[in-house]
């Protein structure tokens, strides 16, 4: 360590201009555009449909956030290290599948969620070997896996749904997975959207593999350079989204009572569409997990306002399709000019 | 960080490389090659494309594995067989891209791969600890920055260059490779890290300063080394000639100067 | 220094943010339970109209009204065909009656667990009533079940709940389709157009996760197994016209011998017509349908298609909204409301046909 009477005085030349010190830096954070968009929205829609601002609603926002969340706040930590995953929705669809077998079959639920969990996490695993071994690029790899899984899942069900036999105690898991909590409309999905976020957000900002996620994105040979494991950190990385992909599977069966092979389709672009609302760079090495967390309510309150006014339900996808277009200019922009 | 202390005249040099000879298939890269680099010193590494600079520089960081000849570091013979080993020892380069991560602050840039961390394995950022490490030393080096949560990308480019190098110093390095350490600056900036270069050399550091601009390097280095097509056309020290001359040998292949 | 206490002060202004966030949170999500939005009252103008019946149309009051109620029918499907014809019942049901009537439905035909979301959403909405296309009767068990004990009434649409009664959601009434005639008349009328029970016969089953192609499957099997057919098969696909070709070329590749397919929906059927023409076992092989559209009308025209069974599905949503209505205002239920099966083949085609581009059928 340096002695320290020689740093207490700035030496008298410097060799650069001082800074001015003390000018207020600037705190645009990127997830300042979603979260204003967040309230605009809340608040139009507040005043424009009575039935909103109801304890009841909040609560069915944020099953259907929680829905895809989960998985959402796993895709943004990968996409942060510079990869994208597509087939988290067939994973998901699997999961389903693979509960809902199993299940049938007599084994215990508990253990069974955990087989399925661990089926899902190699799942993500895979995608991660081989683009990290083989170097493919990882849009290809997802795209191939997505296909595989949900030919799969075609394959094993010929196509037809498969019902979940429930009895006691497979009920008594399922809800303490996935019901309500108590007489609330409140499912206990939101609590694991909410601890997952929180975690990973931790992870992200405040440990050291947090640095090394956000290098191996944001320059991969520099990283590289210094030491970091980059094909490490996008292996864990993989094997993260796989499981929470499974996660959110898991305990959405409370809900789901069936398993249909068509299950999970689009999830995967709703995933990167929030991701990108919420500020996420889609190139790698900047994002937020809070941002992602607010930008599933923000999407999903969208589908439930309209819902409630009454639009048709076209203009869902198309005003959806619009605020991912708006946002990511916007983040664009905070992106490059936020400057003291 | 080791403490560097300033050291004069030594007997023998930090690096010498003698008689390396490198093939890639039928091209000659290297041959016979000798190249060596004293205590607090700047060696200006000069010559035209494919003269075989960067390959002997890689060759030095343990990138490529030479077909002939001997490397020493400080006294000692030494065959590095990857980047990380030369690392190790203390031999850093620092490249065009700077290796900085340009959506990352400048303390986590600066801690990149060597983070201080706090409870262990759990591996959670001392960040105050980070900030104010990072803050002194920079200070220390006099390089002005205005905190050190400032994105990179926001930096000129001379900070960023300095705090490269400062962060290479930081975390031990002996040896400077520099690789185009002025290209893409602007006058005023250039000659802020070429200023700094002279600091960093007496703080004992030593280093090769490899480019094409002649007039930056003659500024700060004491000894030129020529390659030309593979070969070493020449060592002299700064006092001997001048730039003109440097670069007419380039352009020409042959030595201006009057050789021993 | 003063960067240090710089870093502090900043410290504590996220804090002190993140606690006045979540402070803020709590009491919205506190107040939002309390509050209670007052029912819609109707205005003095709707009175009049109320009371006509509403089987003659109603002329339109010079001013608007405000609707007295509010509905909400919830399917898996876009409004595009068949849930588009069940959509207009519904909206002119509505509009003869005065109330706002709002259609959901998943973006991909038979997602069954995204009409699930859509559900729970418009459960959340707590409207005056819910018309649900119960295709999947587990899954939306618990929802429906959460709605009536909210005091919200609830039809069944287009698929029945077959559990027996006191097992089922105990909705007010089905309105549908009887989904087993329906593919037993299909396969009858057929066999009366054919002369004999085909050598193979198959059921295309476009929309395995929806509870009615099960009837149809069972009436389908049912009618030709009385009438001497040996081999009857299925097989699911999914309501896409490449999908659903290669699968149909698949089956009829594998079993040539096939002379009668039968399916949930006529462009299904359609599409299978067309495999079966660039196979050359045109003539050879049969397509029967259930549900119509103007395309699949010129097909039975040109006789690429045997015959269809029309369930009717502007019945469907007309009636769902009026039952809704009559429930809510004089607390009516009638029985089970059966809209089909109608059967149309090659003579009634054609009248069918205007009436059907006009979106009626």
């Amino acid at each position: 360590m340096p002695d320290d009477t020689r740093l207490m005085k700035r030496p008298k030349n410097p060799l650069f201009f001082p800074h001015r010190v003390g000018l207020p830096k600037a705190i645009v954070k990127p997830e300042i555009g979603v979260t204003v968009a967040f309230l605009i929205f809340f608040t139009l829609f507040s005043i424009l449909s009575p039935k909103f601002f109801a304890q009841i609603n909040f609560a069915a926002m944020g099953t259907i956030a929680s829905q895809v969340g989960i998985i959402a706040v796993g895709a943004t930590m990968l996409m942060i290290s510079g990869e994208f995953d597509l087939s988290v929705g067939s994973v998901f669809g699997m999961a389903a599948w693979i509960f809902g077998t199993l299940v049938n079959q007599g084994v215990d639920p508990i253990l069974v969620a955990i087989i399925t969990l661990g089926c899902c996490t190699l799942m993500g695993l895979l995608n991660g070997m081989i683009t990290v071994k083989v170097g493919i690029p990882s849009f290809i790899t997802t795209l191939g896996t997505m296909m595989l899984w949900r030919g799969m899942l075609y394959f094993v069900t010929e196509g037809y749904p498969l019902h979940i036999v429930v009895t006691g105690y497979t009920k008594s898991v399922l809800n303490s997975l996935g019901g309500y909590i108590g007489e609330t409309p409140v499912r206990v999905t939101v609590i694991w959207f909410t601890i997952t976020t929180v975690i990973l957000a931790f992870i992200l900002t405040r440990t050291r593999y947090g640095n090394w996620v956000y290098a191996t994105g944001g320059n991969l040979a520099a990283a590289r350079a210094l030491g970091v494991n980059t094909d490490r950190v996008k292996l864990i990385n993989f094997s993260l989204v796989g499981l929470l992909s499974g996660l959110s599977g898991t305990v959405n069966m409370a809900r789901y009572l069936i398993s249909q092979p068509v299950l999970g389709t689009g999830f995967e672009l709703e995933a990167i569409a929030a991701t990108v609302v919420g500020g996420t760079s889609l190139f790698g090495g900047y994002g937020t997990i809070i941002g992602t967390f607010i930008g599933t309510f923000l999407v999903a309150q969208i589908s439930n306002g309209l819902i409630l006014m009454g639009a048709p339900p076209f203009l869902y996808m198309a005003l959806t399709g619009v605020i991912v277009i708006l946002a990511v200019i916007f983040n664009t922009y905070v992106r490059k000019t936020a400057r003291v | 960080m080791i403490e560097q202390e300033i050291e004069t005249e030594r007997s023998e040099p930090l690096v010498e490389m003698i008689g390396i000879s490198k093939s890639f298939g039928h091209v000659q890269a290297l041959k016979n090659v000798d190249f060596h680099v004293g205590y607090s010193e700047v060696v200006g590494l000069v010559g035209d494309n494919g003269a075989g600079k960067s390959t002997l520089i890689k060759i030095l960081m343990g990138i490529h594995h030479a077909d002939k000849g001997e490397i020493y570091f400080e006294g000692r013979r030494v065959a590095f067989s990857s980047a990380a080993e030369a690392r190790a020892a203390g031999i850093e380069a620092v490249y065009q891209d700077l290796g900085l991560v340009n959506t990352m602050n400048i303390t986590r840039n600066f801690f990149l791969g060597k983070e201080l961390v706090r409870y262990g394995r759990l591996g959670v950022l001392d960040r105050r600890q980070m900030d104010k490490t990072c803050l002194e030393y920079l200070t220390s080096l006099g390089i002005g920055i205005r905190s050190p949560n400032e994105a990179v990308l926001f930096l000129s480019g001379g900070e960023r260059q300095a705090i490269s190098i400062a962060r290479s110093m930081y975390f031990g390095a002996k040896l400077l490779v520099l690789d185009e350490p002025t290209a893409a600056l602007s006058i005023k900036e250039a000659q802020k890290v070429l200023d700094f270069i002279v600091d960093v050399k007496k703080r004992g550091l030593s280093v090769i300063f490899i480019t094409h601009n002649i007039y930056h390097v003659y500024s700060v280095a004491d000894r030129f080394t020529i390659l030309e097509k593979g070969i070493n056309l020449g060592d002299v020290p700064r006092k001997d000639v001048t730039e003109e001359q440097i670069m007419r040998a380039i352009s020409t292949g042959t030595p201006q100067w009057p050789t021993d | 220094m003063a960067e240090k206490e710089k870093v502090s002060r900043r410290t504590y202004a996220k804090y002190a943010t993140g606690a006045v966030v979540a402070v803020a949170a709590g009491a919205i999500g506190y107040y939002a339970g309390t509050t209670t939005v007052p029912p819609a009252s109707p205005t003095p103008g709707a009175v009049t109209t109320v009371t006509t019946t509403a089987t003659q149309t109603v002329t339109a009051p010079v001013e608007k009204p405000t609707p007295e109620f509010t509905f909400y029918l919830v399917t898996h499907a876009p409004p595009t065909a068949f849930f588009g014809i069940q959509k207009k019942g519904w909206d002119e049901a509505c509009a003869a009656v005065n109330v706002k009537g709002v259609y959901t439905g998943s973006k991909v035909d038979g997602d069954v667990t995204e009409q699930l979301s859509l559900l729970e959403a418009a459960i959340a909405a707590e409207p005056d009533g819910i018309a649900c296309v119960i295709g999947a009767p587990e899954t939306m068990d618990e929802p429906l079940r959460r709605a009536i004990k909210m005091g919200i009434p609830v039809v069944d649409d287009n698929v029945i709940d077959p559990r027996p009664p006191d097992k089922r959601i105990p909705y007010l009434v089905y309105i549908g389709e009887n989904s087993y005639e329906s593919g037993h008349l299909q396969a009858e009328v057929f066999l009366k157009i054919f002369g004999k029970a085909p050598k193979r016969a198959c059921f295309i089953n476009h929309a395995p996760m929806v509870y009615c192609m099960v009837l149809r499957w069972e009436g389908f099997k049912d009618a030709l197994t009385a009438a001497g057919c040996k081999t009857i098969d299925n097989f699911a696909t999914v309501y896409d016209p490449v999908k659903t070709s290669e699968d149909v070329r698949a089956y009829l590749t594998a079993h040539p011998d096939c002379e009668y397919m039968g399916s949930g929906f006529i462009e299904v059927s359609c599409f299978a017509a067309d495999v079966i023409k660039e196979l050359g076992l045109e003539g050879k092989t049969l397509v029967s349908a259930i549900d119509i559209t103007d395309h699949g009308l010129q097909y039975i025209l040109d006789g690429k298609i045997t015959n269809t069974i029309d369930q009717q599905p502007y019945l469907q949503g007309f009636y769902c909204a009026l039952e809704l209505w009559h429930y809510k205002k004089y607390k009516l239920i009638p029985r089970d409301i059966y809209t089909g099966p109608y059967s149309v083949t090659k003579e009634n085609a054609a009248e069918i046909m205007e009436l059907a581009a006009k979106g009626y059928r």
